[in-house]
């Protein structure tokens, strides 16, 4: 085989990657081919849809304090993507404890002094908030201060 | 008709067309394989960061990772893989192989599924790792007969741009005519929403780039110019005429993307020059 039809050979293959990879994230067995997560896909939300951020906050003596990022320990992209990634699970899988554990182990590895965790779903109007207007829906998912 | 569309998107080169390509490609890879080990060794500073990380919020993603790293792997391993494939990255200078190249793309893919669990610039690789895919088995002696081999590469790499493309009208045809969602990509608050969500997940004031968003009509019509860019990514595979303008428009998409939608694909831009830049003109000049 030429190298010519070698490398023909795996442009094909990634192509059929790429469109299988489709089909097996869509039916929940994650992606097959390395494609989907490049963030080269995106869609507009909605009209009416307000735009959802899952994060941890941090308690303490009864008083939420806004997570800092005082750049030791994790950036607010990866703040963001692992509170998202907790909730998209908890709402896959349903499980309260393992959420629980998760939520601990988050919030001691990003703020270990803290009292205890809250994971919260904060839900934001995009054109409100792009006139400067920063209020939002809270919701409580879950919390660790029992 | 026909035979112009096919004279486009693969014309017939001269020979000081071809010898250029060949020289172009030989300078981007002792580039490429030159800068592996500084983003390998970025990204083990980055594991490092995170080596207290609990082990239940490890998220793999892909099959790959299920495979080859299914579980977050020690602090020696990962550091192990980085120093291998550094120093096998750069023994390209001295001589290059099937395997030297295969494990050069073993350990980038590895390193990028490991950190890609954390969420921290997950995305930023994609042409690094397609660069080290599709030229696997391109020899480090190249030569004009190796040209169409040259050129299929780059078709691996710009059909994931056109793919993006696609499933951009896909999901614009589904609103229109399956759902009737009113928001799609030309709707006057599309980009807005987008940059709001990018500036959210960012934690950074969506202020600095609010004047951008006065003319809604610009992004309308950016965005169509994009998606006809992006779609048509693969035609700058196989016409080097061509290939410039696909390559600047798709630094433009992500250097947009990158400060505008807090999209961030910082490497992304350094890639796409060190693989695309005319290398043969300063040859020429000097």
């Amino acid at each position: 085989m030429s190298v010519e039809a070698k490398t023909k050979l795996l442009v094909y293959l990634s192509i059929i990657g790429i469109i299988l990879s489709f089909f097996t994230q869509k039916i929940g067995m994650g992606e097959l081919y390395p494609f989907f997560h490049w963030k080269l896909y995106s869609q507009p939300a909605a009209k009416d849809s307000l735009y959802c951020v899952q994060s941890i906050v941090i308690i303490n003596e009864g008083k939420a304090e806004p997570f800092l990022n005082n750049g030791s320990r994790i950036s607010k992209e990866e703040y963001f993507y692992t509170g998202n990634q907790l909730y998209q699970d908890y709402v896959e899988f349903g499980n309260d404890s393992l959420l629980k554990i998760r939520v601990t182990e988050f919030g001691q590895y990003i703020s270990p002094d803290a009292d205890c965790y809250r994971l919260v779903k904060d839900c934001y109007d995009p054109i409100a908030y792009s006139k400067g207007n920063r209020v939002h829906k809270s919701e409580l998912i879950i919390t660790t201060c029992d | 008709m026909i035979k112009r569309l096919k004279n486009m998107i693969s014309p017939e080169l001269s020979q000081e067309e071809n010898s250029n390509e060949v020289y172009n490609f030989q300078w981007a890879r002792k580039i490429l394989f030159a800068i592996t080990p500084v983003w390998l060794i970025y990204y083990c500073v980055e594991f490092f960061l995170r080596i207290n990380r609990p082990q239940t919020l490890y998220f793999n993603k892909h099959w790959f990772g299920d495979l080859f790293a299914a579980e977050k792997p020690p602090l020696w391993l990962f550091t192990f893989v980085v120093i291998f494939g550094s120093i096998v990255s750069l023994t390209y200078f001295s001589r290059s192989s099937f395997i030297q190249r295969l494990i050069c793309l073993f350990s980038v893919l590895w390193v990028n599924s490991v950190i890609w669990t954390t969420g921290h610039s997950a995305h930023v690789a994609h042409v690094l790792i397609y660069l080290h895919l599709f030229t696997l088995f391109i020899p480090k002696d190249v030569s004009v007969k190796n040209v169409t081999a040259i050129r299929w590469s780059y078709f691996g790499l710009f059909i994931t741009y056109t793919f993006s493309g696609l499933w951009k009208v896909i999901g614009l045809s589904y609103k229109f005519f399956i759902t009737g969602e009113e928001m799609n990509w030309f709707h006057p608050e599309a980009a807005l929403r987008n940059a709001v969500s990018g500036h959210i997940d960012s934690g950074v004031s969506f202020e600095r780039v609010a004047f951008l968003f006065e003319y809604p009509w610009v992004w309308q019509v950016l965005f169509p110019i994009m998606m006809c860019l992006q779609i048509f990514n693969f035609s700058g595979a196989f016409n080097p005429s061509l290939r410039p303008w696909i390559v600047i428009g798709n630094i433009s998409f992500h250097v947009v993307n990158s400060i505008v939608f807090l999209i961030s694909f910082w490497f992304t831009p350094i890639l796409l020059v060190v693989a695309f830049f005319p290398y043969h003109r300063l040859r020429s000049s000097s």
